[in-house]
């Protein structure tokens, strides 16, 4: 029995259901979707003209023109074929246009359905209103579960 | 004007903490000095290895995660960092410095900010252990506070 678009969205909301909190979680949403067809610029677009893109493995991206570079040479290589899912842990208010989501979840490798543990992650959104259109200030993960060895 | 987000100086004095300029590097305006202090704030409860100076740095709601785990209240880190430094902290100190200072509207800023721990009696940090930082700083009636930390390994 197929799971409709409406039922996937809902849970995906799960008890974030605020329009508010709704219309921020957009982001993932718009990310996942960009990421689905490995396009680098629909992912450079989901933030801000200055926003900053930060992964374990070193990579420190500032600005869009950087963010698409980075992806599009991904997409070309490692993340060929691949996608991200995640789902919301926490949504929080830092003032009515600046907004922190929390999300787990991870890139899923070409064909596979479910996050390998070794590449769950915990990743924070740092978004911004802008226009009346929420954007990416900020996304930055770490890893989740084993991986997440002492730091500071 | 003075700076909407507060005099660096003052509140350094205010915290106990003996001002290090070179901290700034070229965020030196007078709202970049004021939210650094609160990175310098942090850094200092590490140094004194005191949960009350640490955690009362975080807004109410605040928020850090620390390895696996994502503690959600100035309480939740209190305790935290109370059996931290008690345990595997005790004697640990934090270095760091800043890669960006981005003001996201007129009460909330990011910095960005690389660096890493130093357990007991280490010198510098362990590779393994470098750091890059997100951290959000809101304004609110009562002074500067942190509403969230979080770091990725650098290697990984």
């Amino acid at each position: 029995m197929s799971v409709s678009a409406e039922d996937r969205l809902s849970d995906y909301y799960g008890p974030f259901t605020s329009e508010r909190e709704k219309e921020v979680l957009s982001v993932p949403l718009r990310l996942v979707g960009a990421w689905a067809e490995n396009s680098a610029d629909g992912v450079a677009e989901v933030f801000t003209e200055d926003g900053i893109l930060i992964l374990p493995g070193d990579v420190y991206k500032v600005g869009r023109d950087e963010i698409r570079a980075f992806m599009k040479a991904a997409y070309a290589g490692p993340f060929k074929g691949s996608g991200v899912t995640g789902k919301p842990v926490d949504v929080r208010f830092a003032s009515d246009s600046v907004a922190l989501l929390r999300t787990h979840g991870g890139i899923l490798a070409a064909g596979e359905t479910e996050i390998d543990p070794e590449l769950a992650v915990r990743s924070t959104w740092v978004c911004v209103k802008k226009d009346g259109e929420w954007f990416l200030a900020g996304y930055q993960n770490s890893p989740r579960g084993a991986g997440a060895t002492l730091r500071w | 004007m003075a700076s909407a987000w507060g005099d660096a100086s003052a509140i350094l004095a205010a915290a106990g903490i003996e001002e290090d300029t070179s901290y700034y590097r070229e965020f030196t305006g007078d709202d970049e000095k004021a939210v650094l202090t609160v990175a310098m704030r942090i850094q200092e409860g590490w140094e004194r290895n005191d949960a009350d100076f640490f955690a009362d740095t975080f807004a109410d709601n605040g928020s850090l995660l620390m390895r696996d785990d994502q503690l959600t209240s100035r309480q939740q880190i209190r305790e935290y960092m109370k059996a931290g430094f008690e345990g595997y902290f005790r004697g640990a100190r934090v270095r760091g410095w800043p890669l960006a200072v981005r003001f996201l509207d007129d009460t909330t800023a990011m910095i960005i900010s690389q660096g890493g721990i130093l357990l007991e009696g280490e010198t510098e940090t362990a590779p393994e252990r470098q750091v890059r930082v997100t951290w959000i700083v809101v304004r609110t009636g009562d002074g500067l506070r942190l509403f969230s930390h979080q770091t990725s390994p650098l290697k990984g």
